[in-house]
Formats: structure tokens, C-alpha cells, sequence
């Protein structure tokens, strides 16, 4: 039995249409019946009088309808920056409603893209009256890059409707947060900045955040962005000849972007900060300090964190209940162990019950478990920390795990996943002193590439019993 | 004065003012003077023709409207305001209301044209896609399954706008 075709999909209910690829309806010929036998630029003359509606329930009256009303509803449109004072033409010719729009996208990389922040305020202040609906505005490409001047335009222009911005910006040349305005994002919830410039200032960049802290008092998501650097060196030349440098590679970012703090956004949820790989970071436990402010300050609403790779590089992870480090420095591992350990940190921190410790790819003593002094000392200064599940990936010759305990006091379950045979069957000594010295331990899992066993631990009379519980042989 | 000659044979005469509201009869009578032959409309019955000119004469010494983009507030108030007379004389039959606006778009007369298309979309304001039909004799081509989609969209939409 032949099965009906279903309606195209409501784009306008499932998501947004983007590009400016537009559904040519100059020409549908409409036939709807003896009264409606008008040309279609004049139906669409009808509708823009319309609210959206309106529109929709004429869009359900008939399937040529349907089928041809539709790019009068589009809510996301991503325009070239050069295009921006045709876009009346551009919107009456295709035939759709600038009223409906609620994302709006600019884009440019045009050669000459000098004053573009002038551009594109100009550009928003004029269409800004036509987009009461606007709450997505992002502005990319090198040719959209704008100052502070933008930046405060846009508060001006759009911050009353704005939930979500992203803006290529050019980082100042001196203190000149002084500068914007008290203009204010009401709404803005989410923020993505990337610095344009090379060899910028970074401390100046904090400036900035300290600004859009007043300014934007609703943020949930801010992501930091520093330059790219695998812009190509062709392209680095003509970005150079119009006086904007590009960083090169292993430039390095001074360590004072963190100390002393980064601006505390009271609702924050999620901070993103990317600093491309090849840029060095080298974070020094004294200089840590004020990432660690901004962790621990953040502990009680900060469920989404993305740091960069610090020196050689690791994405660090927050999210609900589990934490996940892939841990390959000293300093990172240091940083992480001092947060989950410190009083406000480990304390709001509670709730982290679960972390995984990646430690492939570490060199010397540049993973926590093997810096014991300092880790030690650190974990016996602030003993809050509440992981009950911990996973090690890839511990080196060298740990003592016997120390495990000092470092998570009320763990419960290790699994243990060896790269190597070796240290798979010489850890087995160690797991009757790590099973001592602790109180709590439950299970131990050790598994390498071929063989897995797990042990139950039984306490009777403050002594310690490992039962082997399962062998199991991985098939290769 | 310039006469006119529509479809069905009927000759209107009426002064240059009046008729170069028209963008069609002003192009086709190049701006000149008095135009001694009639300039065939054929696209447009008296009825029509009747109305377009008392619409015209109503409006002779309207100064002229500066071109405003579509949509824009600006647009939108210059919308609002237009006065009692054209909103009595655009209460016609729905037949009627159709052939004035397609007359206006074939002679060229934008206010009347969008006056048209303002009291057709004042027409639909508010109705739901099944009155729409009914009112304007639309014949809808859904299948059943197609229907109960639509109308659980049009909830949602409803709901969305709410």
C-alpha cells in the first residue's frame, strides 16, 4: 500500500536554516483557487504585513504554500560584512523577514579589512531596529575584527536582546577598559572572544575580562581564544603588511595572564580558554596561584572546564561528578592536585567523586603521582579530597602507590591500566602495602594488555585481606 | 488630459495629475502633454478602472512618498497611518479587493498597491490555516497524515509565539 509522503519538516520548529542559500520563490506560480490567482511577490507583499503567526497559518493552508512560504521564516541568516548595506535588497529580493531573524552571522575576508570594527557597528546600528528578535550574533573572519569601540557599540546596539556573542577582537594597546561605556549585556549568556593580534599583552586581555565581568552579569559561558597559529606564513605576510602581526610558533604566554587572578563571573558554568599547542605555557607551581583563584572561586558553579595544553599539553575536564585530567606536566598535575586538595576548592569540590588520571606520555617526574614530595605535602596540608574512584592510565616505574592513600583518603576503587607487562607483575608486592595503609579501599583492578585481575579487599581486626576475585584473559 | 481605453471597451478621460499616479500610463505617455490617442489598459475591466481613478483623484496632491525599505518600522508607521478614506475604500467585495490590487501592480501604484495588500493581510490576521482556506476558497492538497502534522506543528508554533 503506498504510504503518504510526510510533510516537510517545520524548519522553523526543529532548527535554525543557516546560509544564504535561498529557496528561489520568485516564480511559484499559485493557483490556490479563483480569489488568490496573484502573483507571488505580491503574496509576499501580503505577508511581511503579517506576524510570524500569521505567516505560519498561511503557510498550512495548502502544501504549495508550505512548500513556498518557507524562506520567509528562515531565523538564521550568515551574511559577507560587504553585503551588509545590501541587505534590504538582499532580504526583500529573496523574500525574507529581517523581523524573523534571531541569528545573524558576519563574516569577511575581504584583503582590505581596515576599520572593519567601524564597519561593522555602522552596519549593526542600521539593521539593528529591523532585528528586534536577534539573540545570536557572530562576527568571524579576519576582515570582522573589532576593538574596543566595537565592542562597546555593540552593548550599545544589541545588548538588550543579545543571549549569544562571538567576536574576533583586537587586543589594546594599553589599559583602556577604562574607556567602554557602562553599556551592559542584559541577557548575554554565552561569549566567545577570540584575541586577534599577536604578542599581545595578556595581561591587558585580563583587563578586558575584568570589564565584561561588570558588564556582562548573566554570563553562564565564556571562551577565551588566543591566536591561531597555524595561519600560514602567506598569509601571516599580508596580515603583517597591514600592520597586524600573527604569533609564531613557541611564543609564549607569561604566566601573569593567571596570577592575580581571572574575574569572577557569578553564574558562570562554562570557561573554555584555548591557547593553540604551540604556544608554550609553562606554569610554575608559585605562578599557579591565580588559575588555581580562578578554580577554586568558580568550584561552586563551574561544571564545564577547558584549559589549555600547558606544556605539551592536556584538556582538562569538569563535568558534574567526574573529573577528568589528562595529566603530562608536573606543574598542571600540581595545579589540579592543589585544587582538589585546598580547602575551598576540594571542599565545594565534593561532589568530585570519580577522577581518571591519564598519565601517558609523561616524562621524569612530570605527573603527580610520581612528584610525591610536593603532592604529599600539598595533599597533607589540605586533606579534603573526596575521589572514591580513581583510574590510573599509564603510571611510570616509579610510583608508590602505597602513598595513594595520603593523596585520596576515601578511596574506595582503583583500577590500575598498565602499558607494560613489566609493571603489571611487579606492581603485586605493592598492592598488599597500598591495601594496608588504607582504610577504605574496597576493590583493585589491574589490567594490562592481555590479562586483567581484580581483587576484593576484606578487613578483619585493622588487617588487611586481598582475595582475588577474577582472572580474566584479554584476547588479543 | 489623458484617456484611457480598458478591457471591456470602456473609455475613461482624466487630467494628467491624476493619471500619471499611474507609473504605466506616465511611462507610456513619455511625461508629454495632453495624450490625443487612447492608451489601451488591458489588463484592467471599468469596474476596476473606476476605482483605481477615484483612488487616484482622492490622492492627487499627496506630496510624493519617499521610497522606504519594506519591513522597516519606518515602513510599518507610514502603514499605520494612512487615513479613513482609504480604509473605507478598500471595504470591497474580496473579488473586487484582488483585481484593485492586481490593477495596482499592473498600472504601477505602489500606495495602492500596498493598501490592497495590507487589508488582505489585515484579512488574515488572527485566523487559523483552516478559516484561511475557507475565506480565501483554498484548496489545501494534504494528505490525512500530512494534516495531523501540521496541526501539531501549528500548536507548537502557537505555543512557541505564546
Amino acid at each position: 500500500m503506498h504510504r503518504a509522503q510526510p510533510a516537510v519538516p517545520l524548519p522553523w520548529l526543529h532548527s535554525p536554516q543557516v546560509g544564504m542559500t535561498v529557496v528561489h520563490a520568485t516564480h511559484w506560480a499559485i493557483q490556490l483557487g479563483p480569489l488568490f490567482d496573484i502573483p507571488t511577490d505580491i503574496i509576499f507583499t501580503i505577508l511581511r504585513r503579517l506576524p510570524l503567526i500569521d505567516v505560519l497559518s498561511f503557510g498550512l493552508t495548502s502544501r504549495l504554500c508550505y512548500n513556498n512560504v518557507l524562506p520567509l521564516l528562515r531565523r538564521s541568516i550568515r551574511v559577507n560584512r560587504s553585503s551588509l548595506s545590501d541587505f534590504f535588497f538582499v532580504a526583500s529580493k529573496e523574500h525574507f523577514r529581517a523581523d524573523f531573524i534571531q541569528d545573524l552571522r558576519l563574516f569577511g575576508t575581504e584583503r582590505n579589512f581596515l576599520g572593519a570594527g567601524w564597519d561593522v557597528t555602522s552596519a549593526l546600528k542600521y539593521l539593528s531596529p529591523f532585528m528586534p528578535n536577534l539573540h545570536t550574533l557572530r562576527i568571524c573572519g579576519c576582515a570582522c575584527v573589532v576593538g574596543w569601540d566595537g565592542l562597546d557599540g555593540i552593548a550599545f546596539l544589541l545588548g538588550d536582546r543579545l543571549r549569544d556573542l562571538q567576536v574576533a577582537m583586537e587586543p589594546p594597546f594599553d589599559d583602556e577598559s577604562s574607556r567602554l561605556t557602562t553599556q551592559i549585556w542584559a541577557v548575554l549568556e554565552r561569549m566567545s572572544i577570540l584575541f586577534a593580534k599577536a604578542d599581545p599583552p595578556y595581561v591587558l586581555m585580563k583587563s578586558i575580562l575584568r570589564a565584561l565581568e561588570i558588564r556582562c552579569p548573566n554570563l553562564l559561558s565564556l571562551e577565551v581564544g588566543f591566536p591561531n597559529h597555524s595561519i600560514p606564513e602567506r598569509v601571516r605576510g599580508r596580515l603583517r603588511r597591514h600592520g597586524v602581526a600573527t604569533p609564531r610558533p613557541n611564543s609564549q604566554v607569561p604566566s601573569t595572564f593567571f596570577s592575580g587572578g581571572i574575574p569572577t563571573f557569578v553564574h558562570l558554568r562554562a570557561f573554555h580558554l584555548a591557547i593553540p599547542t604551540n604556544v608554550s605555557l609553562r606554569l610554575r607551581p608559585e605562578e599557579s596561584f591565580g588559575l588555581l583563584e580562578f578554580l577554586t572561586k568558580h568550584a561552586n558553579k563551574l561544571r564545564e572546564l577547558t584549559l589549555p595544553p600547558f606544556s605539551g599539553g592536556f584538556p582538562a575536564l569538569v563535568n558534574g561528578e567526574t573529573l577528568s585530567f589528562d595529566l603530562r606536566s608536573l606543574d598542571t598535575g600540581l595545579t589540579v592536585a592543589m585544587f582538589l586538595n585546598s580547602p575551598r576548592g576540594g571542599g565545594s569540590h565534593s561532589t568530585v567523586t570519580k577522577l581518571t588520571l591519564d598519565l601517558r606520555h609523561g616524562q621524569g617526574n612530570n605527573h603527580p603521582i610520581r612528584a610525591a614530595p610536593e603532592l604529599q605535602l600539598a595533599t597533607l596540608s589540605w586533606p579534603y579530597c573526596k575521589v572514591q574512584q580513581l583510574t590510573l592510565i599509564s603510571p611510570g616505574s616509579e610510583t608508590d602507590y602505597a602513598l595513594l592513600p595520603l593523596f585520596f583518603p576515601d578511596l574506595r576503587d582503583l583500577d590500575i591500566k598498565f602499558d607494560d607487562h613489566s609493571m603489571f607483575w611487579s606492581w603485586g608486592l605493592q598492592k598488599y602495602a597500598l591495601a594496608k595503609n588504607s582504610a577504605t579501599l574496597r576493590t583493585v583492578t589491574a589490567s594490562v594488555e592481555s590479562v586483567k585481575e581484580s581483587y576484593i579487599i576484606t578487613r578483619e581486626d585493622g588487617d588487611a585481606t586481598l582475595v582475588l576475585e577474577e582472572v580474566v584473559t584479554i584476547p588479543r | 488630459m489623458v484617456t484611457v481605453v480598458v478591457s471591456d471597451g470602456v473609455t475613461f478621460t482624466m487630467e494628467q495629475d491624476v493619471a500619471f499616479q499611474c507609473g504605466l500610463i506616465a511611462d507610456f505617455a513619455g511625461g508629454g502633454g495632453d495624450q490625443e490617442e487612447p492608451i489601451p489598459i488591458q489588463a484592467v475591466n471599468s469596474t476596476v478602472m473606476r476605482k483605481v481613478i477615484e483612488y487616484c483623484e482622492h490622492h492627487r496632491n499627496d506630496p510624493p512618498q519617499p521610497e522606504v525599505p519594506e519591513g522597516t518600522p519606518l515602513e510599518r508607521k507610514d502603514r499605520r497611518g494612512r487615513d479613513a478614506w482609504d480604509k473605507q475604500f478598500i471595504q470591497v467585495e474580496q473579488e473586487l479587493l484582488f483585481e484593485i490590487i492586481l490593477a495596482a501592480n499592473y498600472l504601477n501604484i505602489k500606495p495602492l498597491l500596498d493598501l490592497g495588500c495590507s487589508q488582505v493581510a489585515e484579512m488574515m490576521k488572527g485566523k487559523t490555516p483552516a478559516e484561511i482556506q475557507q475565506m480565501f476558497n483554498i484548496v489545501n492538497g494534504f494528505t490525512a497524515d500530512e494534516e495531523a502534522q501540521n496541526g501539531e506543528g501549528e500548536e507548537k508554533a502557537r505555543n512557541l509565539n505564546s
